[in-house]
């Protein structure tokens, strides 16, 4: 997970990024929130934000989505440096097992969603590199396919089977041979 | 492929299919299990082929040690054959166990076959059910125990069948069973009864594939068990029957070779140290030129002496045989019995 960097937070979390989707609409969002995507970071490194970051390849629909997660994520990456200093505490630590509990039903919530605005949004992760989020969409997708046929995947994803009857007895011997 | 223009709202109930630019493919692909992003490559060539591009292939066999008496069976994996590094991952004792005298037969797909010794064409169990098991055969001879003269009948099992099958098999093709069956690369191996000893295979899908730095050791133990002969399959330079071609000759002090798969990795042999009846212990010996690369027509000799990395010990008497095993993400331990180790031991 990005942390907010070690020196100035404060000056850090109160600047302010504008982002621009592809259909115009501009988002406010806290320096802190922004950076968790390592593509804006880098931007901002660079000092090429100002008059605001213009993202072409997503729409106001995905990225309030994206931000939505950003700032959720963010908060979470300060609270474990706050916490961080004072680790024996146990109250503290009980406070960040609740906080994390609650991360993890936030994010289960936010894969809630039909299959055209996940792949947006792995399509927005993967741009903007926003780990985290890259990571949690892909799962899911991912764990679509786990245990399924070929034929139930190709089923799921309407996909052509366009693999010649030799090409598959051909795949099927290199995968049993594989695991002997 | 190209970026796929954002959808606007009255595009998002079209299925578009899994239409995913490589890059991010390629994320959803690595966050999958080995086993199911190897059947994943039969959905489509694209899938293959991105699959083969871009996704590690599979991870290198491990040992796997099954040992086995009246008592307890249990199974080992060693992870590190360097220095010894292996943990146990599965055991059953005499109380829960439903089958009396279980002995493995093999590994295949992420699963280990066990069979029941009791009575000829047991019960086989495997542990681990990965989503697809379709295509893994296994094979056994119709009889056990001191049972002496031939066969004409194989059993065969599909796994996924509900029965076994016999197979015919001509009569001086009969096995010697101390050297028992030995499986690999989708052939069974014995060596015949008889005046004239030869190795023959049954081949279990009537395809011939390569095999990956695995040995196969079939040892008739006479007075004394001085050398054994090595033939290595697909090695290509000899050329013998089915091509498998003798390409070492192994003498070892002290111990005999591991069985039924008793070479890893290329570089490694496997041996097992008898004290008396009661205990044994298993031990890796890295083979001092492993890296050079045999002439045609050689013959190399390994002689092992040293002692070797430990990997394993089993104080009581029993049956051990060691396999080639690739490890999935579903682990094994899932099924683990929670109970103290009783009948062997992991050396750290």
């Amino acid at each position: 997970m990005a942390s907010a960097g070690s020196g100035d937070e404060k000056a850090a979390a109160a600047a302010m990024i504008t982002l621009i989707s592809s259909d115009n609409e501009k988002f406010e969002v806290t320096e802190a929130t922004a950076t968790l995507s390592q593509t804006i970071r880098h931007m901002i490194e660079d000092g090429c934000t100002d008059g605001g970051v213009p993202l072409p390849n997503v729409t106001s629909k995905i990225l309030a989505r994206v931000i939505e997660y950003c700032k959720k994520h963010a908060t979470a990456a300060a609270g474990e440096e706050g916490s961080s200093s004072s680790f024996s505490d146990a109250a503290f630590l009980e406070v960040d097992r609740a906080f994390l509990e609650e991360l993890e039903e936030f994010d289960d919530a936010f894969l809630e969603v039909d299959r055209a605005t996940l792949f947006d949004l792995i399509l927005a992760a993967n741009y903007l590199d926003i780990k985290g989020l890259l990571n949690l969409t892909c799962q899911k997708v991912a764990d679509s396919v786990k245990g399924k046929t070929p034929e139930q995947i190709r089923e799921m994803y309407n996909i052509v089977n366009d693999l010649t009857p030799e090409e598959e007895a051909e795949i099927r011997r290199e995968t049993q041979w594989a695991f002997e | 492929m190209a970026t796929p223009p954002p959808p606007t709202d009255d595009e998002v109930d079209v299925d578009e299919g899994l239409s995913l630019p490589t890059d991010a493919f390629v994320e959803v692909l690595l966050r999958l299990p080995t086993i199911c992003r190897l059947w994943a490559r039969h959905v489509c060539r694209h899938w293959r082929d991105v699959i083969d591009a871009r996704t590690p292939r599979i991870p290198p066999p491990k040992v796997l040690a099954f040992f086995s008496n009246d008592k307890t069976a249990s199974v080992y994996v060693v992870d590190d054959l360097e220095h010894g590094w292996g943990r146990e991952v599965w055991r059953i004792s005499a109380k829960e166990r439903r089958i009396r005298h279980v002995a493995a037969v093999g590994t295949c797909n992420g699963l280990l076959c066990l069979c029941d010794e009791d009575k000829p064409g047991g019960a086989i169990a495997s542990r681990r059910s990965p989503s697809r098991t379709a295509g893994c055969t296994l094979l056994r001879v119709p009889c056990h125990g001191n049972m002496t003269g031939g066969f004409s009948v194989l059993q065969a099992l599909t796994l996924g069948d509900a029965a076994w099958r016999d197979v015919d098999v001509a009569p001086h093709d009969s096995c010697r069973f101390s050297t028992g069956v030995v499986s690999v690369g989708g052939a069974a191996y014995w060596v015949t009864e008889g005046v004239e000893e030869r190795v023959v295979s049954f081949d279990l899908r009537d395809e011939r594939v390569a095999l990956w730095g695995l040995g196969l050791a079939v040892t008739a133990y006479r007075t004394p068990a001085d050398k054994t002969e090595l033939w290595v399959l697909g090695d290509g330079a000899g050329g013998g029957a089915q091509g498998w071609s003798n390409r070492y000759s192994v003498r070892v002090e002290g111990a005999r070779l591991a069985e039924p798969h008793f070479a890893h990795g290329g570089e490694y042999v496997l041996t097992v140290q008898s004290e008396g009846w009661e205990k044994s212990h298993l031990h890796a010996h890295r083979m001092r030129d492993a890296g050079r690369k045999l002439l045609s027509s050689e013959v190399r000799s390994v002689r092992i002496e040293e002692p070797g990395t430990a990997l394993a010990s089993f104080k009581e008497p029993g049956c051990l045989r060691t396999f080639a095993y690739v490890e999935t993400t579903e682990p094994l331990s899932a099924y683990k019995v929670d109970r103290r180790i009783k009948g062997g031991s992991i050396r750290k």
